[in-house]
C-alpha cells in the first residue's frame, strides 16, 4: 500500500511538472477543460449483488460526493491531457499524457472499479434416494454453506505508466518504459467436494488477493530500409492471499458408518481422509519474454517483415516452466494498382515441464492391494504448430474489393491424451500386469478457407460480406473419455483381489466440444440516408459439426443479427433506438451415474 | 442427445433534446431479456436388469437448470445552464433485474436507483 501511495505520488508530481514546464515556457498557453462537482444518492430493494454487478454498495441510502475534471492544455513546444473521475471509494480514474518540451512523451493511467459475484446457496443440491414404497432410502446429495450470510465482491485496479523518448540519432527512433500494475482483491466464494464427491459438495469463503506486474522496454527505429524492434517484457502474478483449507471427512459408509464391514477396505482406496488440508492454491509465476520484429521494403512493390519471440513461464510454487518459441515470417507483394497478395508462416512451440504423480499405493495392506498407480503427467499444452496464411486482394471496381484467403494450420500433440495406470490378470502367469499411463499423440489440421466482399456505396454507407469455411482433421479431443458400457456378468477382479471389481471402468466414448466442419457467414452496413437518418445492422451466422466421434455428433448453431437506427428529425433532438439478438443451440450427450459411489 | 438453447434480446434507445438554450434533457432506455434451458429428455425405455424401483421418467428434469432474466435499465437527466460556462446537472437511474427461474442460484431479482445532482464548470 506504501508503495503504491508513492508511486501515485511521484505520477501526480510528474504531471504537475510537467504542467509547470509547459506554463513556464514562453509564448501563449491555452488550456481548456470542465470541472464538475455533485452528488449521488443510491438506494436498492432485495438483492444488490446481481442487477449493481459494477455498483458500489459503500454509500448505499447516504449521499455521496462525486467529481470528475478534464483539462487539455497546449504550450508552443508541449501538449498535455489530464482527466479525473471520482464516483465513490470503489469507483474512480485519473490519468494524463503529456508531450512536454523536447523528445520525452509521459503517460499515466489509474482506473478502479467494483465487480459484484454471486452467492450460491446450494439450495438445488438437496435430494435423497427413494425406495420402491417411496420411503426415504440411505444415499443423499446434500450441501452445506458454510458462509450462508456472506456477500462477495472482487475490487478491480489497474496502473499503467510509462516514458517514450525519441531518439535523436536513428530514424522514427524510440526508446520506452512501460509498467502495469493489475490488482483484484476481495472475497469469492469457493466450493468443495468431499469423499463423496458430487453428493456432497459445500460452500465457503476465499479470500482474493492478486497482483499482475509487467515492466516492459523496447526500442524500434529505422536504419536504411529496415524497420527494426526489440522489446523485453517481465511479467510477475502474484497471489498474496493464503489458501483456505479446510477438513475432509472421515471416510465410512454413508448410511451404516463403520457398521459396514467394507469400511476399512473403503478408507484404504483413498490418498487422505480425515486430514486439514489447504485447497485451491494460487500460483506465483513468473514470465520472461524477447520480442524481435523486422520489416525490410525490398522496393517500391515488395516489403518482407519477419519476428521472433521467446517466452519462459516459471511456476515457483511447483517449479515447472513451460518455453514458447516462435518465428513469423511475411511477405507482401503489390501485383499492380489493384491487386496485392499477402503470404505469411508462422511456426510455433510450446515445451511444459512433465510433472510427476506420487501416490500412496491402492488398499495398501488390504489383501490383493498395494497396487503403485503413480504416473509422470505429459502435459497437452506440449505442441509444435506450423500456420501458412495466403491473402489475394484486389480493385474489382471503383468502390468494391474482393479478399480471398486461405489458411493451412497443423497442430502437432506429443500427448493430447494420456491413458491412466492400470492392472489386469494374466491367467497364462497368473499374476497381475500393470499397463503404465502412456501419452496419446495426435496431429490436427486445419484449411480454412474464406472471401470478404466490401462496396462502399459513394459517401453514403458501406457493406462488407464474409463467407468462411473451416475443414479440421482430427480436432482436440477426449478420447475415450465418456460413457461406460455394462459390465453385468463380466469378471474383472484380479488375482488375489476380489474386493477390487474395477480400478476405473472402461469408457469407449470419444467427446469433444470442438468442431471439424465450420460455415460461418458476416454481413453488416451502414448507410446514410439523408443528413439527419443514417442505419446499421449486421448478421452473424456460424453453424459447426463434428460426425467423427464414435459416441455422438456435435452440432452448434449461432445468429447474431442487430439494427441500429440514428435520426435528428430537427437540429435540437437526436434519437437513437436499436435492437440485438443472439441465439446459440448447441446438443450435448447425457450420461450421467446417478449415486454411482 | 439434447439440445441446450439460450438467448437474449436486447431493445435500447436514447434521445438528447434540446429544448432551449438553457435547457438540455437526456433520456436513455436498455432492457433485455435472457433465457438458458435444455430440450426434454423424456421417459427412458427399461434396461434388462435394471433395478425394480428404477424410476425413467426424466421429463422434468430438464427444467432444474432452466435460466431466465429480464433487466431494464431507465436514465433520465436533466442539464440547465446557468451561466456562460457553468451548468447544474441532475439526473435518476433506475434498474431492474427479475428473475423468472430462481431454482439454481436463489431468487435474484433486485433494483436499484440512484439520484444524481451536481454543477459544471467550462474554463
Amino acid at each position: 500500500m506504501k508503495k503504491r501511495i508513492l508511486l501515485y505520488g511521484l505520477a501526480a508530481l510528474g504531471a504537475l511538472a510537467l504542467i509547470g514546464v509547459a506554463w513556464a515556457d514562453e509564448g501563449g498557453t491555452v488550456v481548456n477543460g470542465t470541472s464538475s462537482v455533485g452528488a449521488h444518492l443510491t438506494t436498492s430493494t432485495d438483492v444488490f449483488g446481481k442487477v449493481g454487478e459494477f455498483y458500489s454498495d459503500a454509500n448505499l441510502e447516504k449521499f455521496q460526493a462525486d467529481a470528475a475534471f478534464s483539462l487539455t492544455g497546449a504550450t508552443d513546444q508541449s501538449l498535455f491531457d489530464l482527466h479525473g473521475r471520482y464516483f465513490d471509494k470503489d469507483t474512480k480514474s485519473f490519468g494524463f499524457t503529456a508531450d512536454a518540451a523536447g523528445p520525452v512523451k509521459v503517460r499515466f493511467d489509474y482506473q478502479s472499479f467494483l465487480h459484484n459475484l454471486d452467492h450460491d446457496n446450494l439450495e438445488n443440491l438437496q435430494t435423497s434416494e427413494a425406495t420402491a414404497d417411496g420411503s426415504i432410502a440411505g444415499k443423499k446429495v446434500f450441501h452445506h454453506d458454510l458462509d450462508p450470510l456472506g456477500r462477495y465482491s472482487l475490487q478491480y485496479e489497474k496502473m499503467t505508466g510509462g516514458v517514450e523518448y525519441d531518439l535523436a540519432s536513428i530514424r522514427e527512433g524510440k526508446a520506452y518504459v512501460t509498467y502495469t500494475d493489475q490488482r483484484r482483491h476481495g472475497w469469492k466464494q469457493t466450493l468443495a467436494i468431499d469423499h463423496c464427491a458430487f453428493c456432497h459438495v459445500e460452500g465457503n469463503r476465499r479470500e482474493i488477493d492478486e497482483q499482475t506486474r509487467t515492466w516492459k522496454a523496447g526500442i524500434k527505429g529505422k536504419l536504411g530500409r529496415v524497420a527494426f524492434g526489440y522489446e523485453f517484457q517481465a511479467q510477475d502474478y502474484l497471489d498474496h492471499a493464503d489458501s483456505p483449507s479446510r477438513h475432509w471427512s472421515y471416510a465410512t459408509h454413508p448410511g451404516a458408518g463403520d457398521n459396514f464391514a467394507g469400511a476399512p477396505d473403503l478408507r484404504a482406496r483413498l490418498q487422505f481422509h480425515d486430514v486439514t488440508l489447504p485447497y485451491q492454491v494460487g500460483p506465483n509465476t513468473e514470465k520472461r519474454t524477447h520480442e524481435f520484429t523486422a520489416k525490410v521494403d525490398v522496393n517500391a512493390r515488395n516489403t518482407v517483415r519477419g519476428a521472433y519471440s521467446h517466452a519462459r513461464v516459471e511456476n515457483s510454487n511447483n517449479n515447472l516452466s513451460s518455453d514458447f518459441d516462435g518465428f513469423a515470417f511475411g511477405w507482401l507483394a503489390r501485383l499492380g494498382k489493384s491487386s496485392r497478395l499477402t503470404a505469411r508462416v508462422l511456426r510455433y512451440a510450446v515445451d511444459v515441464d512433465d510433472a510427476y504423480v506420487d501416490l500412496n499405493p491402492y488398499r495398501d495392506g488390504r489383501g490383493g492391494g498395494g497396487q503403485d498407480f503413480d504416473w509422470t503427467r505429459v502435459s497437452a499444452a506440449n505442441r509444435d504448430v506450423w500456420q501458412a496464411d495466403m491473402v489475394f486482394r484486389t480493385k474489382l471496381a471503383k468502390r468494391t474489393h474482393l479478399n480471398v484467403d486461405w489458411r493451412h494450420k497443423v497442430v502437432d500433440r506429443d500427448a493430447m491424451n494420456q491413458t491412466q495406470t492400470n492392472y489386469y490378470p494374466d491367467p497364462d502367469t497368473g499374476t497381475n500386469i500393470a499397463d503404465p499411463s502412456h501419452p496419446i499423440a495426435n496431429e490436427s489440421t486445419t484449411d480454412r478457407f474464406r472471401a470478404t466482399f466490401f462496396q462502399r456505396f459513394n459517401r453514403k454507407g458501406n457493406m462488407r460480406l464474409t463467407y468462411a469455411y473451416t475443414h479440421v482433421d482430427k480436432p482436440f479431443m477426449n478420447l475415450t473419455g465418456i460413457c461406460e458400457p455394462s459390465l453385468r456378468g463380466e469378471d474383472h477382479t484380479l488375482i488375489g483381489n476380489p474386493a477390487t471389481w474395477y480400478f476405473q471402468r472402461e469408457r469407449v466414448g470419444n467427446a469433444t466440444s470442438l468442431p471439424d466442419e465450420v460455415h460461418q457467414v458476416n454481413w453488416r452496413s451502414s448507410y446514410q440516408v439523408n443528413p439527419r437518418l443514417s442505419l446499421n445492422a449486421f448478421v452473424n451466422a456460424q453453424w459447426e459439426s463434428n460426425d467423427s466421434m464414435n459416441s455422438y455428433s456435435l452440432d452448434r448453431d449461432i445468429v447474431t443479427p442487430g439494427v441500429n437506427i440514428w435520426t435528428a428529425p430537427n437540429d435540437r433532438l437526436m434519437l437513437t433506438m436499436g435492437y440485438a439478438y443472439n441465439r446459440v443451440k448447441s446438443n450435448a450427450k447425457f450420461c450421467p451415474p446417478l449415486f454411482g459411489g | 442427445m439434447r439440445d441446450y438453447t439460450s438467448e437474449y434480446n436486447v431493445w435500447y434507445a436514447s434521445a438528447d433534446l434540446q429544448a432551449s438554450d438553457r435547457f438540455h434533457f437526456l433520456f436513455d432506455m436498455n432492457y433485455t431479456k435472457s433465457t438458458g434451458s435444455f430440450e426434454s429428455i423424456g421417459v427412458l425405455q427399461p434396461v434388462d436388469g435394471a433395478p425394480a424401483n428404477a424410476d425413467l421418467d426424466y421429463s422434468m428434469i430438464n427444467q432444474y437448470s432452466d435460466l431466465d432474466y429480464q433487466q431494464i435499465e431507465l436514465t433520465y437527466g436533466v442539464n440547465f445552464r446557468v451561466g456562460r460556462a457553468s451548468r447544474l446537472y441532475g439526473s435518476i437511474t433506475y434498474l431492474d433485474l427479475i428473475d423468472d427461474q430462481p431454482y439454481v442460484y436463489g431468487d435474484l431479482d433486485g433494483s436499484l436507483t440512484i439520484v444524481s445532482t451536481g454543477m459544471t464548470v467550462g474554463f
